[in-house]
Formats: structure tokens, C-alpha cells, sequence
């Protein structure tokens, strides 16, 4: 793949910044035509590099529960355990670390009762886990997250 | 509370999905409305906080791969200015207040993990407040559902 030139960077801040602008208004900011632009963010969202899309708010999809649970894995079966782990819809971000805890995931579920329920016949029946550590999240403080493993 | 979405508008979240920039025009003849009714849905979607669109960027192709979430134990009464703190920086992308063995949970994402504990080390493990604190690198991310965010209040 071509290497990123520092236009590409400008152009993927702008779009951060406001996603549906006119390729005509970013070719007049950069001084380029809007075909160029369009050439540009094609080349981006094509090589996975950039993606523009709708999110839901957890709380408009119903999720009013956010956790982050920590999964302490036997030895060796990590990869396995993040697989499974990453097949609930209930986990939203499901995570491989260098240490121990060896899996992160962060789950989004309707309410307490949902997310005992989860964690009680869903995560328990997957083998290779040890023990769980939760944190429930009393408030989202910061949330400003552009990255994103699109490429998955 | 957020309003769940109703029909139309899941239907016009899935038409977006795949290309929010998409013309409201396009999305008014999928859906047989007119362009204002699309344009006005949006804008009620987008002020009520409950849709966003988004320009989301794969961190591993412009070099930000190195990920760590961070825990922080902090005594209570420096829990909000040490939050404070956390948001001014730039590197980190969350930030949420917990209930269990921490008090702060936050992720942060830089070109290099040397940057990242130099930042830990110099700046985060220093606040005024902070009794103790863990990192965890993030070697390989299996999943991240990329339709559903936090939408904060202004």
C-alpha cells in the first residue's frame, strides 16, 4: 500500500471533525480540485484506513449498563478465550493483553439484571477462564474515541 | 434518557451504515420520503445525542498502535480533579469514573508505548491525589463494534 502523504492526514482531521463535508470545500481549504479529494477518501475507506459511518449512543440502543470486566485465563488459552468472549452480543470491545489480566472486555448490557445474567451463564460456561474482576462504569466522562479497528 | 429509535430511523441508521455520506437525496428515495424529512430526522437524531456520523480511522495504519488502558486507585476527594486532568490530555480517548477495585478507568493511544509510560511516569502517576495506579498493553484488539458509542452531553 502507497504510504499516506500529509494531505491524507489533513483530510481524514477534517473529516473527524465534520464527516459529511463537500469534497469541494475540503479541494478549497487544500487548495486541490474535488475530484482529487474524492480520489483521496476513496483511496482511505478502500485500503480500511478510514470509514464513515452512523453510531447509535449505548443508552438510544438500550444499553444503560456499561462494565468493564478483566478475565483471568489459564495459561496458553487466551486466544481461545477471547474468541468466545467476542462472540456475545453483549460484549462491545473485547481485548488481548501483554499481562494478566490476559482478556479485557467491555460489555454493554440493558441493566444489573442483564449483566448478572451474562456474566453468570454466558461467561462462566466459557472454558480457560479463572476468574473475573468487574468494574461497573458510574459515569462516562471522556469519550472521544476516532479510533477504531475497522479492518476486523 | 435517550429515546430508543424508532423503525424509520433504525431503517435510515442501516442505509448509512455502510456510507454515512451518503446524499440525503439517495436516502430519501430508498425510504420514498422527501429530502427535508430525512435532513430534519437527522437533525433531531443528531441534537437529541442518540446518532452520531462518524469518520472513524484505523489507528494501525497512521502509526498510532500503541494502546494501553490504564487503572487508577485515587483518594475520593481528588477523584474529580484528577478526571480533570485526564481529559486535558490528548492521548487519552476515555475516561470513565468505576466502582470496584479502581476508581478511574482510561485508554490512551500514541505512535509508541515508550511515549505512552513516559506520559504515565511524567504526567498521570503524579497528580496530586493519585494513591496507585496499573497499565495494561493491549497486544491485539478480537473485537470492537464500531455502530454503538458514547454520545456526551455539550
Amino acid at each position: 500500500m502507497e504510504e499516506l502523504a500529509e494531505l491524507d492526514l489533513k483530510i481524514i482531521e477534517a473529516l473527524i471533525k465534520e464527516p459529511r463535508r463537500s469534497y469541494r470545500s475540503l479541494g478549497e481549504d487544500f487548495d486541490v480540485s474535488q475530484q482529487f479529494i474524492a480520489r483521496r477518501v476513496s483511496f482511505l475507506i478502500e485500503n480500511q484506513i478510514l470509514r464513515i459511518t452512523v453510531q447509535k449512543d449505548f443508552e438510544a440502543a438500550g444499553a444503560h449498563f456499561p462494565a468493564h470486566v478483566d478475565v483471568y485465563v489459564a495459561h496458553g488459552r487466551k486466544e481461545e478465550v477471547a474468541q468466545a468472549l467476542a462472540g456475545f452480543d453483549e460484549v462491545t470491545n473485547c481485548l488481548i493483553t501483554a499481562g494478566r489480566p490476559e482478556v479485557i472486555i467491555r460489555t454493554a448490557t440493558r441493566n444489573q439484571k442483564h449483566f448478572v445474567e451474562f456474566l453468570q451463564n454466558k461467561v462462566t460456561a466459557v472454558e480457560g477462564i479463572e476468574r473475573t474482576e468487574t468494574l461497573t462504569v458510574l459515569n462516562i466522562e471522556k469519550y472521544n474515541l476516532h479510533y477504531a479497528s475497522i479492518d476486523l | 434518557m435517550k429515546e430508543p429509535l424508532d423503525d424509520f430511523e433504525e431503517q435510515l441508521f442501516e442505509i448509512l451504515k455502510p456510507d454515512a455520506r451518503v446524499s440525503n437525496r439517495v436516502v430519501a428515495d430508498e425510504l420514498k420520503v422527501t429530502e427535508g424529512a430525512i435532513r430534519h430526522r437527522l437533525r433531531k437524531l443528531t441534537s437529541a445525542k442518540s446518532m452520531r456520523i462518524s469518520a472513524l480511522v484505523n489507528p494501525a495504519k497512521v502509526n498510532q498502535t500503541a494502546i494501553v488502558d490504564v487503572r487508577l486507585v485515587v483518594e475520593t476527594a481528588a477523584i474529580k480533579r484528577v478526571i480533570g486532568a485526564l481529559k486535558e490530555i490528548d492521548q487519552i480517548g476515555y475516561v470513565a469514573l468505576v466502582s470496584g477495585a479502581s476508581d478511574i478507568v482510561f485508554i490512551m493511544t500514541d505512535e509508541s508505548l515508550d511515549g505512552l509510560f513516559t506520559l504515565y511516569e511524567s504526567k498521570i502517576i503524579e497528580l496530586e491525589g493519585v494513591i496507585t495506579g496499573t497499565i495494561h498493553v493491549i497486544r491485539s484488539v478480537h473485537k470492537h463494534v464500531l455502530e454503538l458509542t458514547h454520545i456526551m452531553e455539550d
